[in-house]
């Protein structure tokens, strides 16, 4: 956190290469955000780079409160759900024919299933609680946590991730995707 | 602290290893079903939704850094560009209008106040419709100093040229500096 916070500050005070290390440090983490919620490889790295844009051109408004990947969470998850009502996509299917959703090896052919059949039923979730779910069970945060980047009460984000989780269960066994079997 | 079902069961989605959780947990979770079933639920989502994800994606990670620290930097000289120049047009504007609002003032307009004879310090209520004939009448008697028939007679002219040249000058000058500073006193 404190790590963040020089960084930041080195930023504010014109090294630009402090951004290049928050940007190494979580990018991977705002890109499985991004795709998850929106299930298109190419849209989450758009998303990704929109994320990290929006945040250091608005650093000035981060007011330290929450840690700054709370911030920045908070930032990823707003473009991607603009992203989604823009788009109209909350309850596209994934696109198959993406080189990266088909992979030749067989070796990962069932790990392919496994993730289409996973992220099809996440994005069938109503986007709050596929929010939630992706917050707590994909990033580990705790509920206080997933509130404040939600931005709404801590009873709401333990509904949303309950309610979720139970539905995605029901969607999983719908495909005869047993996950924890 | 004993930490009861419910909250175990909230605190699952925290841990990503097994070796990451507290002795106490792990020992509910092997005891219990349902913290187990939603346990492996978990790990089993995050497996699954973790397949192929970097795949294709190195090249965008490693070029994402630099891409950002760019763009910012354009981002910043565009803003930069964009301030000076809004700056200047304000400047421009403010400029503008103080050279509206603030004209420079003729003599009348910057001493009036010195100026004896202004109209703002001539008292126009005693006058009335019946003296402006006699008014009319001194206008007549002022010709009469100009009359071309009788240049001489009764006129300035003859007074001015009974005085000697250095008397003349003396009183243009008087004129000349009372006009300057507000007028005749």
């Amino acid at each position: 956190m404190d790590e963040d916070l020089t960084l930041i500050q080195r930023y504010l005070e014109g090294d630009d290469y402090a951004v290049e290390e928050l940007v190494m440090k979580y990018r991977k983490k705002i890109y499985f955000l991004a795709y998850r919620m929106t299930g298109d490889i190419e849209a989450s790295k758009d998303l990704t780079q929109k994320t990290f844009m929006q945040a250091f051109s608005g650093i000035k408004s981060f007011r330290k409160e929450s840690g700054f990947y709370t911030w920045l969470y908070q930032i990823a998850l707003n473009i991607c759900l603009n992203h989604l009502n823009k788009k109209g996509l909350h309850s596209d299917t994934l696109d198959e024919n993406h080189p990266d959703n088909c992979n030749s090896a067989l070796s990962s052919v069932l790990d392919k299933e496994k993730q289409k059949n996973v992220q099809e039923s996440l994005k069938r979730l109503p986007e709050r609680q596929r929010a939630a779910v992706i917050l707590r069970a994909y990033e580990g945060l705790t509920s206080k946590k997933a509130s404040e980047v939600m931005k709404c009460s801590e009873g709401a984000v333990k509904a949303h991730y309950h309610n979720g989780i139970k539905k995605l269960r029901e969607l999983l066994k719908e495909k005869g995707y047993e996950i924890d079997s | 602290m004993k930490l009861t079902h419910e909250e175990i069961k909230e605190r699952l989605p925290e841990y990503f290893r097994e070796e990451d959780i507290p002795e106490e947990i792990k020992a509910h979770i092997d005891s219990c079903a349902d913290c187990r079933e939603e346990f492996l639920f978990l790990a089993g989502l995050r497996e699954a939704g973790a397949a192929g994800i970097h795949e294709n994606a190195d090249l965008f990670f490693k070029t994402l850094p630099q891409k950002v620290r760019i763009s910012l930097k354009s981002l910043k000289t565009r803003r930069n560009f964009l301030f000076r120049f809004a700056s200047a047009a304000a400047l421009i504007v403010i400029i503008i209008a103080i050279g509206y609002f603030h004209q420079p003032k003729t003599p009348e307009e910057t001493y009036p106040s010195s100026d004896p004879f202004s109209y703002q310090f001539t008292d126009l209520s005693p006058i009335r419709e019946n003296d402006v004939p006699s008014i009319a009448d001194s206008f007549e008697d002022n010709n009469a100093y100009f009359s071309e028939k009788n240049p001489f007679e009764f006129s300035y002219n003859k007074e001015l040229v009974s005085l000697s040249s250095e008397n003349i000058k003396s009183f243009v000058e008087t004129l000349d500096s009372k006009y300057k500073k507000g007028g005749v006193s």
